[in-house]
């Protein structure tokens, strides 16, 4: 608190100098601030200063291998979350609404239902705590980047209370790692296949089909060749997904009684087709789970999902339409080192591209990074259990674990700005404003460095003290990034 | 003295004059703006079933393709309405009946695009940009529409309802944006006018948001002023459960209170039934349910102004004749677009039935696309705007008329 306080007192000199510097701008600090943008959910207090004394290369490693960037701080607020902890049987558990919730009260009903929606509630408020308070910056924003590549809706019955476990057990701990374990990862964890139906998924001709009445289904067959790996234009027909399909069947999840019986990945061999596919050009022979986990492994090293994966990456942190030299060198990358992301990302931080000063403050930002940018650059600390955080970045149109679709949350610019967008940060700023305990200005001004605009520094400099915040919060240096 | 907002009422009362936004700080009577009609596009993401909108029941491998998620013929419990003898519309809709009956509601069978994909994204795409490839595209086709129009000066005569700009707006023409919910943002009627000179200045320098806000002030506006008073004057109490509703009942009110507004574009999601998608109850039908009292509720809302509309209702594909392994259906080809609306010659299912037999089936799986959406967008464009086919193709760069789909609108 001291700290935030003595921003207070060089308000009045750093508004002084505002136009003076912002005419002379120095690179490296744009380039800094560039990095903070893209690489991290936008620069908090000092980090400017860190990041030009020990080096741009040295910061992207570290976060690059984040290891040993922790925040005891951060972690005690977690620990205030018991879900956060939780195996998926102890959330079934906990969670999950009883067989007969019909027959309660209506009372009883919201109660129950109340109680279920703490789980999605305390996963956006730990999401929203790390991505502000982290050190580990870079792994945060690769936790928001997978968690939409490999989207689940938690609306969707159990995947509501499975929401949590499934970023912290399928996304987390591979979100700089191998693209191929991540995607082994998510394709075994329940969460997915429930969401994209492929717990359902099963031989026509099995013995379990004629009981049950059920069959094929296709869902996840092809979002994983569309969405995760190949790419809509990946070189796949469909056939392919037909087949993927059939070779995909029993690749489901537990069953049984207790919780703990029915929460796990399973592969039920009786409701497996066993039969020799064509499939991609490869000859698959029916087998068990082996069969299947050599599709993965196709999947993860096929080219087109080199490109996929890289020009994905390349959009989010570099451009809306990513330049081709630089979607080509991170593909190279992938194929050289196994699909290893924060091999790919190096390659990325290190291009020429990146650091392109026609990419740079040209993508506006999403909801959820605009708000967690505001928190970092005001150097507040999000206080309580961040509901009101939430609702704005609920109302700005990106519902924490709510996209319904499988393609999760877009990035681009096409999607994110708008007329409305615009009124809501402004609306969003005015709100922060008021209910900051301290004027932010002095922060903001300080974590951007001097990389105001003139147009900016003179708004700034003629509105009354009071309206300061809310401008510099919807600023076109502070709506883009 | 009087409060702007009984001011406002008498206004309306006086009736003949719309009023608009002078400047922000002012109000001013202003004569009836020229206009052109309104196009309101509704597009149901995730490729809704068709065959369960408008079913064929004559057809033998309809029943034969679907053991446990068909609907039952006319007559029979939960049964088809029965449209023309051949194709009955889904119960659940019933509430159109009426419009139906009234000739204002037609049906396009077996309409979609000819592109092969089965991916909802691309194929959204397609239907928004009009243009196969669609990553050529550099408009929505409702942004080009917008662009061609006649101008009448009218600062929110294109709105986009959500919280993201689709792509079928995406392009030149500036679209305003209204949020979902009945009061949007804080609900607050504007930026104050102490700030609004201060962010005016402050994005002086820069023209993609300097543009935008001013935009964004003019239809904040509008929306704020024109529908919060209509509401507590109609005496509307809490907002219906369904936000399609909700919505559909907030547009027609603010075209019919303010005809200037000309084009509008609504999505609703949640057609992707590869699990159990049900019969005349269930998922789908519930869903279905809602849309159709969504629709109907703008017509009702729209009052005249239904006379100058037309509503297309569209979904990027359809979905597998044959349910798959788990009483659902996975994605397929030609579906049913909706057409409705003053201008509509209705009481008709337009477009040459493919047939479901094995081998009429589109890679032997899916309902043939006999007419292509793009023909579809024309006639109902061309129709509600009067614009000719060269025009058209400003915006649908392929287009071609269809001769099945003549006289669908017409001006």
């Amino acid at each position: 608190m001291n700290k935030r306080k003595r921003f207070i007192l060089s308000l009045g000199v750093l508004l002084c100098c505002l136009p003076a510097q912002a005419q002379q701008v120095m690179p490296t600090d744009a380039q800094i601030l560039h990095l903070l943008n893209r690489a991290s959910f936008g620069p908090t207090v000092g980090d400017i200063d860190t990041v030009r004394r020990i080096g741009i290369d040295v910061w992207i490693n570290q976060q690059l291998h984040p290891q040993n960037l922790t925040s005891p701080e951060l972690d005690g607020r977690l620990d205030a979350l018991p879900s956060l902890k939780m195996s998926l049987p102890q959330l079934a558990d906990t969670y999950e609404l009883p067989k007969n919730i019909k027959d309660l009260s209506e009372d009883e009903q919201k109660d129950l239902r109340k109680h279920q929606n703490e789980i999605v509630e305390e996963a956006a408020q730990a999401k929203i705590l790390r991505a502000t308070l982290s050190p580990a910056q870079l792994q945060e924003v690769m936790v928001d980047f997978w968690f939409n590549h490999f989207n689940i809706f938690a609306e969707k019955g159990m995947d509501k209370w499975m929401i949590g476990a499934y970023e912290r057990d399928a996304i987390r701990p591979y979100a700089l790692g191998k693209f191929g374990d991540l995607l082994n990862a998510t394709a075994h964890h329940p969460a997915m296949l429930f969401y994209l139906d492929n717990w359902l998924n099963t031989d026509p001709n099995s013995v379990v089909a004629k009981n049950r009445k059920i069959g094929i289904n296709e869902n996840y067959a092809r979002e994983i060749m569309e969405l995760h790996t190949l790419g809509v234009n990946g070189g796949y027909s469909q056939t392919d997904v037909t087949t993927l399909a059939h070779i995909l069947t029993g690749w489901g999840i537990s069953e049984g009684k207790e919780a703990d019986q029915r929460t796990h990945f399973m592969f039920d061999q009786r409701r497996h087709d066993y039969s020799n596919y064509n499939w991609l050009g490869y000859r698959i022979n029916g087998g068990n789970e082996s069969e299947v986990e050599t599709v993965f492994y196709i999947l993860a090293h096929h080219p087109s999902t080199a490109h996929h994966i890289a020009y994905q990456l390349a959009q989010y942190f570099v451009a809306d339409e990513p330049p081709q030299s630089l979607v080509d060198k991170m593909a190279a990358s992938y194929r050289d080192h196994d699909g290893s992301i924060a091999e790919v990302l190096d390659t990325m931080f290190h291009a020429p591209e990146f650091w392109d000063t026609r990419y740079a403050q040209k993508k506006f930002k999403p909801p959820f990074r605009y708000v967690v940018s505001v928190l970092r650059a005001s150097h507040v600390e999000p206080a309580g259990d961040t509901k009101i955080l939430q609702g704005a970045i609920n109302q700005m149109g990106e519902p924490l674990y709510r996209c319904l679709t499988p393609n999760g949350y877009a990035n681009t610019n096409d999607q994110w700005l708008n007329s409305d967008a615009l009124l809501k940060r402004i609306d969003f700023a005015e709100r922060y404003a008021n209910i900051v305990t301290t004027d932010p200005s002095p922060a903001l001004i300080q974590s951007m460095g001097d990389n105001w605009s003139v147009d900016t520094a003179k708004a700034i400099n003629n509105a009354a003290p009071k309206l300061r915040p809310a401008l510099l919060l919807s600023s076109p240096e502070f709506v883009y990034y | 003295m009087i409060s702007r907002r009984a001011l406002l009422r008498q206004l309306i009362m006086a009736g003949g004059y719309c009023l608009l936004p002078l400047g922000r700080s002012g109000w001013a009577l202003a004569s009836p703006q020229p206009s052109n009609g309104h196009l309101i596009v509704v597009l149901m993401r995730g490729a809704v079933d068709g065959l369960s909108i408008v079913t064929p029941y004559r057809e033998e491998n309809y029943y034969a393709s679907r053991a446990t998620i068909a609907i039952a013929p006319p007559g029979q419990t939960d049964g088809l309405l029965d449209l023309d003898g051949f194709f009955g519309l889904n119960p659940n809709l019933a509430s159109l009946m009426p419009l139906w009956q009234n000739r204002t509601l037609a049906f396009v069978q077996a309409s979609g695009s000819p592109s092969e994909t089965r991916s909802h994204f691309e194929a959204q795409d397609i239907m928004e940009t009009a243009m196969l490839n669609s990553a050529q595209a550099s408009q929505g086709w409702m942004n080009g529409l917008a662009q061609i129009l006649p101008d009448t000066h009218s600062s929110t005569r294109a709105l986009n309802f959500g919280n993201t700009l689709p792509k079928i707006f995406q392009g030149r023409y500036n679209v305003a944006s209204v949020p979902n919910g009945l009061h949007g943002g804080n609900g607050k009627s504007s930026v104050n006018p102490q700030m609004d000179s201060a962010f005016s200045a402050m994005y002086g320098g820069n023209e993609e948001l300097g543009s935008l806000y001013k935009q964004a002030v003019s239809a904040r506006d509008t929306e704020m002023q024109d529908l919060q008073d209509e509401m507590q004057n109609a005496g509307k109490g809490a907002p219906g459960a369904d936000a399609f509703v909700q919505q559909s009942e907030k547009v027609g009110m603010m075209i019919r209170r303010d005809p200037s507004i000309e084009m509008v574009f609504m999505d609703v999601g949640g057609w992707d039934t590869h699990v159990g998608q049900g019969n005349a109850k269930g998922q789908l039908a519930n869903r279905l349910g809602k849309l159709g009292d969504g629709l109907m509720a703008l017509a009702q809302n729209l009052g005249d102004e239904y006379q100058n509309t037309t509503i297309l209702v569209m979904s990027e594909f359809g979905r597998t004749v044959a349910q798959n392994g788990n009483n659902g259906t996975d994605h397929g080809h030609g579906n049913v677009a909706w057409v409705m609306g003053g201008r509509v010659r209705g009481g008709k299912v337009y477009g040459q039935w493919p047939g479901l037999r094995p081998n009429q089936l589109w890679q032997g799986r899916d309902l043939a696309v006999t007419t292509d959406f793009r023909s579809v967008i024309g006639s109902v464009v061309g129709g509600q705007f009067g614009l000719s086919d060269a025009a058209l193709r400003q915006i649908i760069p392929d287009y071609a008329p269809s001769g099945g789909l003549y006289g669908l609108v017409s001006a």
